[in-house]
């Protein structure tokens, strides 16, 4: 039988093949066996989850909603205001160039953009927007590069940057982080796919003005999406494009 | 070189070359075995010679879909693990210290060492588990 090189190499390709093939497949089966199991819910692009916040209800000197997002999220604060983490902070504005500008405060947070920079500019895809909106960080590949705190217009991410003691009091369902990642807001993910609110909505409600309300932007019948449609509400620097998932209403 | 001296070198290197098996053939028995604490009866999330060597595999699986798609099976998952086997120093520390394999899932997740460390005596507020 004399074999040609063509058909050689053939031969040798098809058993390369064979072989990596075989040898992977019993992992993959099992793992498959996952999806099959049916009756799992995912993020799905029915709903987009978004927030909308009224100014003139955001009661001055509160701080309900940080301290709520501390306690769920277990954000740490290190008593150093250059490196403190802040999922979300309330700030004081005032219009410029007019005498005696009333003094406003509003949360600010990560606004989940639609065309969110962060997200374009990592260098090894940590950042992804889920099919329901929320921008989100996989910190199990985040090298902490620092790209998207550059890139964020709003301030919305934060370096952790030294180690952040675990503690028993902590909120079990959030994992903690080491430090020389990036984190911030996420929009309590683990609660939305429990079917709750994010803790500073609940907390606005229950401490502070009931200044923030949460809801999906596609469902029409929904309190956010009655908001935008209303042509009142506003998102901060729309003139940049990013297309912010959170609005403001009175800003 | 004489022919001698080229044999004893000869020697040499081969006693050399054998000598872990023979200091494993004279010494005690490997005092550590992995003990794993398992729980009364009960069904693994995969039968167990699966879970043996694909268990990592399940997990990084697992952790991806909970975190990019948003499923959260926590059977699958670490949770999952700790519904039956509560403290990883009875169960996931068995093998992979006696490997040295570091692992780093504890870092961020919760997966309590041992009883001990959450009796309550223990538990002081703002202690580190």
């Amino acid at each position: 039988m004399s074999v040609d090189r063509r058909e050689f190499l053939k031969i040798g390709g098809i058993a390369a093949a064979g072989s990596v093939a075989g040898s992977l497949l019993p992992a993959v089966t099992g793992l498959a066996a996952l999806d099959a199991g049916g009756n799992v819910s995912r993020a799905s692009g029915d709903h987009q989850w978004g927030m909308v916040i009224d100014v003139d209800k955001c009661t001055k000197g509160c701080d309900a909603c940080a301290d709520a997002c501390r306690t769920e999220n277990n954000v740490p604060l290190f008593g150093d205001p250059k490196r403190d983490i802040h999922w979300i902070r309330t700030i004081t504005v005032k219009q410029r160039g007019v005498e005696d500008a009333e003094e406003r405060q509003f949360p600010a947070m990560c606004y989940h953009c639609e065309n969110p920079p962060c997200q374009h500019v990592c260098p090894v895809a940590a950042t992804f927007t889920r099919a329901d909106g929320i921008v989100l960080i996989d910190k199990h590949r985040c090298i902490g590069c620092r790209y998207c705190m550059v890139a964020c217009p709003y301030k919305a991410r934060s370096f952790v940057s030294q180690h952040v003691a675990h503690t028993w009091d902590d909120n079990k369902d959030v994992p903690r982080r080491m430090h020389g990642v990036v984190e911030k807001c996420t929009l309590c993910v683990h609660r939305i796919d429990k079917g709750e609110e994010p803790a500073c909505v609940v907390a606005c409600r229950e401490k502070g003005g009931d200044a923030m309300s949460f809801g999906d932007l596609n469902d029409p019948a929904s309190a956010v999406a009655a908001a935008v449609r209303s042509g009142k509400a506003t998102r901060i620097r729309a003139d940049l494009g990013t297309n912010p998932r959170v609005f403001y209403l009175g800003l | 070189m004489s022919k001698e001296s080229g044999m004893v070198a000869a020697v040499l290197f081969l006693v050399l070359l054998a000598s872990p098996f023979i200091y494993n053939a004279f010494s005690a028995p490997p005092t550590h075995r992995a003990e794993l604490k398992l729980p009364d009866g009960g069904q693994c999330v995969r039968d167990t010679e699966w879970m043996r060597r694909n268990h990592m595999k399940l997990l990084m699986h697992t952790r991806d879909d909970v975190v990019r798609e948003g499923v959260r099976l926590d059977r699958e998952g670490l949770k999952g693990c700790r519904s039956c086997h509560p403290y990883r120093g009875e169960f996931c520390d068995q093998c992979h210290d006696y490997v040295g394999m570091q692992q780093e899932c504890w870092n961020c997740h919760f997966y309590p060492e041992s009883k001990t460390v959450i009796n309550d005596e223990d538990r002081e507020p703002g202690g580190t588990p």
